[in-house]
C-alpha cells in the first residue's frame, strides 16, 4: 500500500475520502464530489504532479478536449469551492475523520494531516513486552479490550518454546551423568555382595 | 444557518454553484464571496483572463439574488 508524504497509510486516506464524500457538502454537488476523488486518488496513485487545471477539467468534471484554463477559471472556481466545502464537513459533519485533507490555495495537489487526538497508524501501536505485567483493566463506559498483539504472541510463544527445550536439554544431560557415571552396573553389585 | 450560493460568471461563462455554502449571516456570505474570488484569482496556471469583467452573484436557498460583488481588476 503506498504511503502519503506524511507516512499517512494509503487506505487510511481512503477511508477519509469515502467519510468526506457522504457528507452534505458532496452529496449536494456532485462536481465537488468527482474534484476531490479525482485529485486524492491521482495523488495515490503517485500522480499528485500531473494534476493540473486541463487534467482536472477534463478527467474530472467533464469538460472536453478544448478546455483551456488559461481563458477559462472554471478549475480555479470549482477549487475554492472545494476548499470551503472541506472546511465545511471539518467544522461541522467532522465525526469520524482522523485526516485532515486540504487542497492549498495555489495548486490543486491534496496534502494530508493526521488531526489531533486521532489514533496512530495500526504498526505505531507498541507491542507489549513479555513478562511485563499488564496494566489492570480500569472500569471504563467503552470496553477496552487489552490482548497481545500477533508479534507479542510469537513473541510469548518462541520464549515457551526456548524455556522448554533449555528444559529438555537439562534433563537429558542428568540422565546421561547418572546412566554412564555414578549409577553402579549389575556386575558391580555382584562383587559388593560376595 | 441559512445556505447561500455563490455563482460565478462574466458576460459569457457562468459557474454556478452547486453545493451552497452555510453562512451565519450577509457579512459571513460576503466574506465568502471574497474569498472565493481571491482563490479563484490564484490559481497556480498564468490565464489571459479579464477579472474585472466576472462578478460573483450571491443568492439565498430560494436562488434570488441578494447581492454582487465584483472581482478587482487585477
Amino acid at each position: 500500500m503506498s504511503v502519503t508524504g506524511e507516512e499517512i497509510p494509503a487506505d487510511r486516506v481512503v477511508e477519509t475520502l469515502e467519510i468526506l464524500l457522504r457528507a452534505p457538502p458532496f452529496l449536494r454537488s456532485p462536481k465537488l464530489a468527482r474534484f476531490l476523488r479525482f485529485v486524492v486518488e491521482e495523488e495515490l496513485a503517485g500522480r499528485g504532479a500531473t494534476i493540473k487545471a486541463y487534467t482536472i477539467a477534463t478527467q474530472a468534471l467533464g469538460r472536453g478536449p478544448d478546455f483551456d484554463p488559461s481563458i477559462d477559471p472554471s478549475v480555479r472556481v470549482e477549487a475554492g469551492r472545494l476548499r470551503r466545502a472541506l472546511d465545511e464537513v471539518y467544522t461541522q459533519h467532522a465525526e469520524g475523520l482522523q485526516i485532515r485533507l486540504v487542497v492549498p490555495v495555489g495548486g490543486y495537489r491534496p496534502r494530508f494531516t493526521v488531526l489531533e487526538g486521532a489514533p496512530p497508524p495500526p504498526e505505531e501501536v507498541p507491542v507489549p513486552e513479555p513478562g511485563i505485567p499488564l496494566p489492570p483493566v480500569v472500569a471504563h463506559p467503552r470496553a477496552t479490550v487489552v490482548a497481545f498483539t500477533p508479534r507479542g504472541q510469537a513473541a510469548i510463544i518462541a520464549l515457551l518454546a526456548a524455556i522448554l527445550l533449555v528444559l529438555c536439554i537439562d534433563l537429558g544431560l542428568t540422565l546421561s551423568a547418572r546412566t554412564t557415571g555414578a549409577a553402579p552396573t549389575p556386575r558391580d553389585l555382584a562383587v559388593r555382595s560376595r | 444557518m441559512p445556505r447561500y450560493f455563490f455563482d460565478i460568471m462574466d458576460a459569457v461563462q457562468s459557474v454556478p454553484d452547486e453545493a451552497g455554502l452555510d453562512c451565519r449571516d450577509l457579512g459571513e456570505a460576503h466574506r465568502q464571496a471574497r474569498t472565493l474570488i481571491a482563490d479563484a484569482m490564484n490559481g497556480p496556471e498564468a490565464t489571459r483572463i479579464n477579472w474585472s469583467a466576472w462578478r460573483v452573484e450571491v443568492r439565498d436557498e430560494a436562488h434570488s439574488l441578494l447581492f454582487t460583488v465584483p472581482f478587482p481588476p487585477r
